[in-house]
């Protein structure tokens, strides 16, 4: 069963990829191996479960780059394509790493916020995240109950 | 402070858990195995439906609105409504609980009914034009497909940032026709003022998506096609609400109100291809000559993904963007003038951020008005523009108590708890602080003011298949209100008893004989 369930993820990733990559959506696919290493930003997503999975960025990409760049198995994640009309790439920071956070939370995201399943003070949208060099080693946690339904 | 209550609030949450977590095998509702039938939904038979909506019948000729606060009082929070002659059957819901689970289990390309008028137009036009795409009202992976093209082009916010310049030549056009048609000693706009809002609405979108000047705000040489392609728009929405609606046999034979429906469709389909036909030959006219301009018309971006859909979205725009903004416009100007109090609270702000009459906003500025954002999420809670939204269930669910399988046409209609007491305190009043945010709040009334359940509160839906025009709803609005506040002192000195008509939309229906004076400077 878990291996099924485990393919299923994977070609509904793969197929969401191929979506997203209209010629006006081009992603930044990071290519790992071949960028520099002092532009690679190393995250880690701890699932409700207290699975850690590992996954890198380069500076630039939101989180939710990461999360699809890097196929992180998170089902659901990122429903809406980063358009802020959903709140499926929630995620909770610790609060050093929020107070951190260059940019507050705009409007449109505080509005998505609102909707979003057990929320935190230190709650953010994946996908209004963006990569620095100084959150190397970064770590967050994905609530439990993210979205995925499609899987039923 | 929302947010915490938000926490608290969901009730639901813990139970929709085993649906949720990816390592459970059985996915399926926990409340499943003990809930009522399907079939024991409550609701009209086919039969009283049918004699219902015959002349006498209990059902004929109510307003939207009516006919669903009589299903309400009939049946319950939940009922459901038997399809008639093809058509589908719908469960109607009205509580909160139920948007929320229904958005929450939605899936990746969440399927919305409701449009099979529209489709069958599409699917029958004998030139076969939406053969290959019908556009945003397809399903399943075809409309992720699409919905993923269009999104970067009209819901990323950096995006939409270009069309500001453009959206406020088009506000200052209508804030130097409203002086044109004002009345020398009155002041009163014409009580057909709502034309003039339309032709707002539409030109504002065809700068948008065709960056194009069609000159309806002009007071001579208006050009002819327009006045019919609005009059056009307002026969498609109501024959849209009867065959939608009632019971009608136009999948099996042309109906008379099918034919109206379709003549008008033909008719807009013929002016908005000769708008879009006219801005494809410039934009290849200008590429040829290598002028490339600072910014790209939404026509020009989606020209580059696939030509087709290019021009089906252009058209849906062009449609989809007049009547929805009209009513939030019209609701917008009515709330502010019947409150002057908040209409001079809203010019503060304006005004502290633009001294100056004549410079225009930047997007900087657009960003910090708080409290025009909360006057205008207000207005669409005291006049919301439709019903509620529409999904089709996207997994097997347990909501109300009954058993609804995957892929059942939902209406939830949150009309009702907009004005209940017991979501919003004082219902009846036009009160932005309820919107406002900690930060932003002189006040800290807000708190006790607004729903627990965000939920209930959703214009534009919520989730991948949010509406596709939000963000240049949200900036047109938002340009369109500043601009005529920071100019115009707005009255409206008639009753304003059942201003809105009901059918899909809430449409003005009484004169709009608005004051506009000066504001002094």
């Amino acid at each position: 069963m878990l291996v099924i369930n485990t393919c299923r993820n994977a070609s509904r990733l793969a197929l969401r990829s191929l979506n997203l990559r209209s010629p006006i959506a081009q992603r930044t696919f990071s290519a790992g191996l071949a960028l520099k290493q002092k532009d690679v930003v190393n995250v880690t997503f701890v699932r409700a479960n207290g699975d850690r999975l590992k996954a890198s960025g380069k500076v630039g990409d939101s989180l939710l780059d990461v999360v699809v760049n890097n196929s992180v198995d998170l089902d659901g994640f990122g429903a809406c394509e980063g358009t802020l009309t959903c709140s499926t790439c929630h995620l909770i920071f610790k609060t050093s790493d929020y107070e951190k956070l260059p940019d507050k939370p705009g409007d449109e995201e505080l509005d998505m916020l609102d909707l979003a399943y057990e929320l935190t003070d230190t709650s953010r949208l994946g996908c209004q995240i963006i990569l620095s060099k100084d959150m190397d080693g970064l770590e967050v946690h994905v609530p439990s109950t993210i979205n995925d339904a499609r899987a039923a | 402070m929302l947010r915490r209550t938000v926490k608290n609030g969901l009730r639901a949450s813990s139970q929709l858990a085993a649906i949720r977590n990816p390592e459970q095998v059985q996915q399926v509702d926990p409340e499943w195995e003990t809930a009522r039938p399907f079939a024991d939904l409550p609701g009209p038979t086919r039969w009283q439906l049918f004699r219902g909506y015959q002349k006498g019948g209990q059902y004929h000729q109510l307003d939207f609105d009516e006919l669903m606060r009589l299903y309400r009082k009939q049946f319950g929070e939940i009922c459901m409504i038997p399809g008639l002659f093809g058509m589908p059957s719908t469960v109607i819901a009205f509580n909160a609980e139920t948007f929320e689970k229904v958005f929450r289990t939605e899936g990746q390309w969440p399927v919305r009914g409701g449009a099979e008028p529209v489709l069958h137009y599409r699917e029958n036009r004998p030139d076969g034009f939406f053969k290959d795409c019908v556009g945003l009202f397809s399903n399943g992976p075809q409309w992720g497909k699409l919905r993923s093209s269009a999104n970067p082009v009209l819901m990323q916010h950096r995006n939409v940032a270009v069309y500001l310049k453009p959206m406020q030549r088009v506000n200052r056009q209508f804030i130097q026709r409203v002086r044109e048609l004002r009345d020398g000693e009155t002041a009163e706009v014409p009580a057909d003022f709502v034309h003039t809002i339309k032709q707002l609405t539409f030109e504002s979108v065809a700068t948008v998506a065709l960056d194009k000047e069609l000159g309806l705000l002009r007071k001579t040489n208006q050009p002819a096609e327009a006045g019919k392609l609005f009059q056009n728009i307002d026969i498609v929405m109501e024959a849209f609400f009867e065959l939608g609606l009632k019971p009608s046999i136009y999948k099996y034979i042309s109906t008379p109100t099918y034919r109206k429906f379709s003549r008008a469709f033909d008719e807009i389909f013929d002016t908005c291809s000769l708008y879009v036909n006219e801005a494809i030959e410039r934009i290849e006219r200008k590429s040829k000559e290598g002028n490339s301009k600072e910014h790209k018309s939404i026509l020009e971006q989606m020209l580059q993904v696939d030509r087709k859909f290019a021009i089906v979205m252009a058209m849906d725009l062009l449609m989809g963007g007049v009547d929805t903004t009209t009513s939030a416009l019209v609701g917008l100007m009515l709330n502010l003038a019947k409150n002057p109090e908040k209409q001079q609270k809203l010019r503060e702000e304006l005004l502290a951020k633009l001294p100056s009459p004549d410079r225009e906003f930047t997007l900087e500025e657009m960003k910090s008005l708080p409290y025009l954002r909360a006057c205008i999420k207000e207005s669409m809670r005291v006049y919301p523009v439709t019903f509620g939204n529409m999904r089709s269930a996207g997994a097997d669910v347990v909501l109300g108590g009954f058993r609804i399988p995957k892929g059942t046409h939902l209406l939830m209609s949150n009309i009702f708890l907009l004005k209940d007491e017991s979501f919003y305190a004082r219902p009846e009043e036009f009160l932005p602080e309820r919107w406002l945010r900690r930060k932003d709040a002189d006040e800290d009334s807000s708190e006790a003011l607004i729903s627990k359940n965000p939920f209930v509160y959703l214009p534009f839906g919520f989730g991948p298949r949010m509406c596709v025009g939000k963000r240049i709803v949200d900036l047109e609005l938002e340009l369109t209100v500043a601009n005529v506040v920071r100019n115009f002192h707005i009255e409206f000195n008639y009753p304003t008893e059942k201003v809105f008509k009901s059918t899909f939309l809430y449409m003005p229906n009484i004169p709009l004989g608005f004051k506009f004076t000066d504001v002094r400077y």
